[in-house]
């Protein structure tokens, strides 16, 4: 053959090459994904403000953005159709980066990618950045649509537009890493199948993993371990981003923690894709020997998963319903990884429907026992030592754990309740019972106490102790968090300093302030008494040091777990359902002389009256409820306040009612009228929920007219 | 150059290709033959750069293929299943190639066009797949490259195209100095093509030969005799008997030794018939193969 010229010294002219060509045609291919995401960011907005709690409903009583957040998750993790949006969410991203790098799963494409004149790196890029142009033009659309939204009559929501922006950003943020993520698992196998499994261990199992880990942590170190759950969180945005798409977040460290997340997985995709053996596109993850232990993994952390699921989805706490969740998940996991590792086997339809069956006949079978007997279910949903405890409290346990979930409210008539709240606090903090505290953190002051099975903690100058009641034990991490978030809003609320100066107030008689403290089995209690403070500072008689630190609160998630399904009230309404603890001032002054003597230190007991307040769906069948209710009020109940305050315990029926020309405030004329009376007047004070005030108010105008003519 | 030393490729357990080690000229075209499982399309991917060596060198010009993009100007490879641009049609595919390829010719790329008959606008996915092969190679040759592989190129293909097809690149490789490196698992498609030939089989290159100078003093044979003679005593003639197969009255005898010297020392046996026969490239590598002591049916069609 005759020689030519050597083969690495080209005479060609150096022409364009393909650098940015994959780059421009993946942003022009991918153009329908774009209005996909889009279209996904913009339906997600309202599943975002969702989430966080803001509602047209709050914007008009200029409540806080974080008042609701509780409220809200609790709403979204019951409400399995929340769930869909934030999968599509989750799809819509997984499938971009399908589209982007399904070339890795199929050998023809990946070979011939492969021996184009690019380097890794540069196929990398082109094809990532083109994701995250498309992922990152959905947002800006989406921001645009949202900006006008925002500024724009007649919502005017301008005042949360930082909060959202961060909000959002976050949430961006954590797209593009779980878009990154999604990237190098993609790249890690040679299979779409074994790509999705491998996302979903990363994102569902290893921060599942992370949170058993914690928890071992927290319970096993004696104690108190810093914010425990922030942790987790900031260690899920890390390393797992799918998840932060259902938890979103916001504020400074979380977006940072998002950036890194994202910084983490672009980068090791980046390394990944360069090692990447070009052989192992198309091949399988059951090519490994010995795959049964990923399939057993995938069982067990799936079956874990859908303990908790089940439990969430019941509001059943329990370990049946777990076990229940467990053996219908697992089965699923199974199957799933069975079909898309192994292919499809024979018989697997079957055997998995009748696990199914079987998860499905305990779950009813036990709901259906839980309902027939309910003063038997405490026995199996609570811990032993605090069952015992339980059953000795009223005649119908399983109505009253419920209720110690319940709304507790605190009120303060304004005849003695500043000054009793006064010296309440003041004695809180310089009662000789806080020696007993085991330790300060800082001067936020939450306590945690372990007492065997038994955790319990305090908050800042109220102690308020939370009982582990058997379920899962992440109970106790959201109340810590709330008390925790709690203590700092009390300490910047302004709310502290005017109350203390209440004795040189001078209010007018006739006028009432409230003091409301109400404890959901979530956490907007909490938030809710914090409003609700900051409403009595807004009073003549008490004085907002710096009105503008009224910003909203941290962000937190709240209790997903919640246990509010059976409360046997919740055909009245859920979401005010109440119990009033009203303390007059007898009441409070007892409580506050036994605080300062020390007597409710070695007080056991601390039963207090309560009083439940049923909310009408509508005036004319409210008198029936009443009628009802009440009925079955002869329920001693013991408000878990505080170990150490101890009250006499009261009861009240239908018959204390005041009669014309009695005294409702005078006890002794008619015992425990005065405190269905107190309620009567907190409604009508307290225009917090206007449903529930306009009904109220109605009936107790008609009663109390009705009592007259009588 | 190509030069491989001591090349080796592992898929987990698998080895495709072990301690292979051969030279292939520039400007020449290479046949790789071998069955089905023999390593060479691994071969071929491993040249194109596709996949990474687990031992030894692969070098093409002296710089290691993997890793090097620039490298990857010079190499194309033709698979055996064409791969496009999903969507594409022929032209678009050539706007892709003109800004990838920094050889391309498009005046080249017209004329094959003209000689391959395809038609630029119909999508690729939708062609037959001797259409796709074509255009496959079509693109291939027009972007000009100084090495090409081809991975069973020729199937697919109608006699006609396969001709054409070896006219061109026997042209190319004369004007252009161009490499061509070509796996087959048939023979007879090398045959009277190849400058030089390597058989692979089991990860092994187990016999390597150019072609010039492979069939000198190799002859087939057709004979008949009355009492035919044994193969140790054809030996002792001085016959260096490649292959020895007696049927009835008829011998074929596969020899390496003079033209003469065959016809001089089988004449003394007096044979009622004395035929010399071509041999095929096939035949060829199956007699020389077999002294080696492989059963060559089984490893090439």
């Amino acid at each position: 053959m005759p020689s030519k010229a050597s083969s690495l010294n080209h005479s060609h002219s150096p022409k364009p090459t393909a650098r940015y060509l994959f780059f421009k045609r993946d942003l022009k291919d991918n153009g329908v994904w774009l209005f996909v995401l889009s279209l996904l960011f913009l339906l997600a907005e309202p599943f975002i403000l969702y989430l966080t709690g803001v509602t047209s409903a709050d914007l008009s009583h200029n409540q806080l953005w974080g008042a609701h957040l509780g409220a809200s998750f609790k709403e979204f993790t019951q409400d399995v159709q929340a769930f869909v949006l934030a999968i599509l969410m989750v799809l819509g991203l997984a499938f971009l980066a399908y589209r982007l790098f399904n070339f890795l799963f199929n050998k023809e494409e990946s070979y011939f990618f492969l021996t184009l004149p690019l380097s890794r790196t540069r196929l990398f890029l082109n094809r990532y950045v083109a994701g995250l142009i498309l992922i990152s033009l959905a947002f800006l659309v989406e921001f645009l649509v949202m900006l006008l939204i925002f500024f724009l009559p007649p919502a005017n929501l301008a005042p949360y537009f930082q909060d959202w922006l961060s909000l959002r950003l976050n949430f961006y943020l954590a797209s593009l890493a779980f878009f990154s993520s999604l990237v190098w698992c993609f790249i890690l196998v040679g299979h779409f199948a074994d790509g999705l499994l491998t996302a979903l261990g990363l994102n569902l199992i290893l921060p599942l993993m992370l949170a058993l880990l914690g928890v071992f942590v927290r319970d096993s170190v004696a104690g108190y371990i810093p914010s425990p759950g922030e942790n987790f969180y900031r260690n899920v945005s890390l390393l797992a981003p799918g998840m932060q798409l259902f938890l979103p977040r916001r504020g400074l460290t979380d977006g940072l923690f998002s950036l890194a997340s994202w910084t983490l997985w672009g980068c090791l995709s980046l390394a990944a894709f360069r090692r990447r053996p070009a052989e192992r596109a198309g091949s399988r993850l059951s090519n490994l020997p010995h795959s049964w232990p990923l399939s057993l993994l995938y069982s067990f952390f799936g079956g874990v998963l859908g303990g908790f699921f089940m439990e969430a989805l019941t509001g059943r706490q329990t370990i049946l319903y777990f076990l229940a969740g467990f053996v219908l998940f697992s089965c699923l996991a199974h199957l799933l990884y069975q079909v898309m590792v192994q292919g499809p086997l024979k018989g697997a339809g079957r055997n998995f429907a009748v696990k199914v069956l079987a998860a499905i006949i305990l779950m009813v079978v036990f709901d259906l026992a839980v309902e027939t007997y309910p003063a038997e279910a405490p026995r199996y949903w609570q811990d032993e030592d605090v069952v015992s405890a339980d059953l000795e409290l009223g005649r119908i346990p399983y109505l009253n754990w419920h209720l110690r979930e319940s709304p507790v409210d605190l009120h303060i008539d304004k005849d003695t309740g500043p000054e009793s709240l006064s010296a309440l606090l003041k004695a809180y903090q310089e009662g000789p019972h806080l020696s007993e505290r085991q330790g300060f953190i800082n001067d936020n002051a939450i306590m945690r106490r372990q007492e065997g099975r038994r955790v319990s903690f305090s908050g800042y100058n109220i102690p308020i102790e939370f009982t582990r009641v058997g379920g899962r034990k992440d109970k106790v991490l959201y109340y810590y968090e709330d008390l925790h978030d709690f203590s700092q809003a009390l300490t910047r609320s302004a709310a502290y300093q005017p109350l203390s100066q209440l004795e040189n107030t001078d209010y007018q008689a006739g006028d009432r302030l409230y003091l409301e403290l109400t404890l959901y089995d979530d956490t907007s209690g909490l938030d809710a008494f914090v409003e609700c403070i900051d409403q009595l500072a807004s009073y003549p008689y008490f004085q907002v040091v710096s009105p503008e630190d009224r910003r909203p609160m941290p962000y937190y998630e709240g209790n997903p777990w919640s246990s509010g399904r059976s409360l046997p009230m919740q055909v009245v309404n859920r979401e005010r359902q109440q119990v009033s603890l009203v303390l007059r001032d007898r009441e409070a002054r007892e409580l506050v002389a036994m605080i300062k003597e020390g007597q409710a230190q070695t007080s056991k007991s601390s039963e207090l009256m309560y009083q439940a307040e049923p909310i009408p769906n509508s005036a004319d069948n409210f008198n029936q409820e009443l009628d009802k209710f009440w009925s079955g009020l002869d329920v001693n109940f013991r408000l878990y306040l505080s170990r150490e305050i101890a009250l006499p315990g009261l009861s009240i029926s239908k018959n204390a009612l005041p009669k014309q020309g009695e005294d409702p405030l005078d006890p002794e004329a008619v015992p425990g009228a005065d405190l269905a009376l107190d309620s009567i007047h907190l409604e009508q004070s307290l225009p917090l929920y206007d449903s529930f005030q306009e009904a109220s108010q109605a009936y107790m105008v008609q009663l109390l007219q009705g009592v007259a003519h009588d | 150059m190509i030069s491989s030393q001591n090349l080796t490729k592992q898929f987990g357990k698998i080895v495709a290709l072990e301690n292979l080690s051969c030279t292939i000229a520039a400007e020449s075209i290479y046949g790789l033959i071998g069955s089905n499982g023999a390593g060479k399309s691994t071969f071929l991917r491993l040249l194109a750069g596709i996949y990474k060596p687990s031992s030894g060198q692969l070098c093409y010009h002296g710089q290691e293929i993997y890793g090097n993009s620039e490298l990857r100007q010079e190499i194309i490879l033709v698979p055996d299943l064409p791969c496009f641009l999903p969507g594409e049609n022929l032209n678009g595919m050539c706007k892709f190639y003109s800004q990838t390829y920094r050889g391309w010719s498009t005046s080249f790329y017209e004329e094959l066009t003209q000689i391959f008959t395809l038609d630029p606008q119909r999508p690729l996915e939708k062609m037959s797949k001797g259409m796709q092969r074509q255009a496959s190679l079509l693109l291939a040759l027009a972007a000009k490259p100084r090495l090409l592989l081809m991975d069973e190129a020729f199937d697919g293909l109608d006699p006609v195209m396969r001709e054409n097809l070896k006219r061109i690149l026997a042209r190319e490789v004369v004007a252009n100095g161009l490499t061509v490196i070509i796996a087959s698992h048939n023979l007879r498609e090398l045959e009277g093509f190849c400058d030089q030939i390597g058989l692979l089989h089991e990860g092994e290159l187990i016999y390597e030969h150019e072609l010039e100078s492979m069939n000198l003093g190799v002859y087939k044979l057709q004979l008949a005799f009355k009492e035919i003679p044994s193969q140790a005593k054809l030996e002792d003639l001085g016959l260096n008997i490649l292959h020895y197969d007696k049927r009835g009255s008829i011998l074929q005898l596969v020899v390496r030794n003079d033209q003469e010297f065959i016809e001089s020392t089988l004449s003394k046996l007096e044979p009622l018939i004395l035929d010399l026969l071509p041999l095929t490239l096939e035949e060829l590598f199956i007699y020389e193969l077999e002294v080696k002591g492989y059963a060559v049916q089984s490893l090439i069609s």
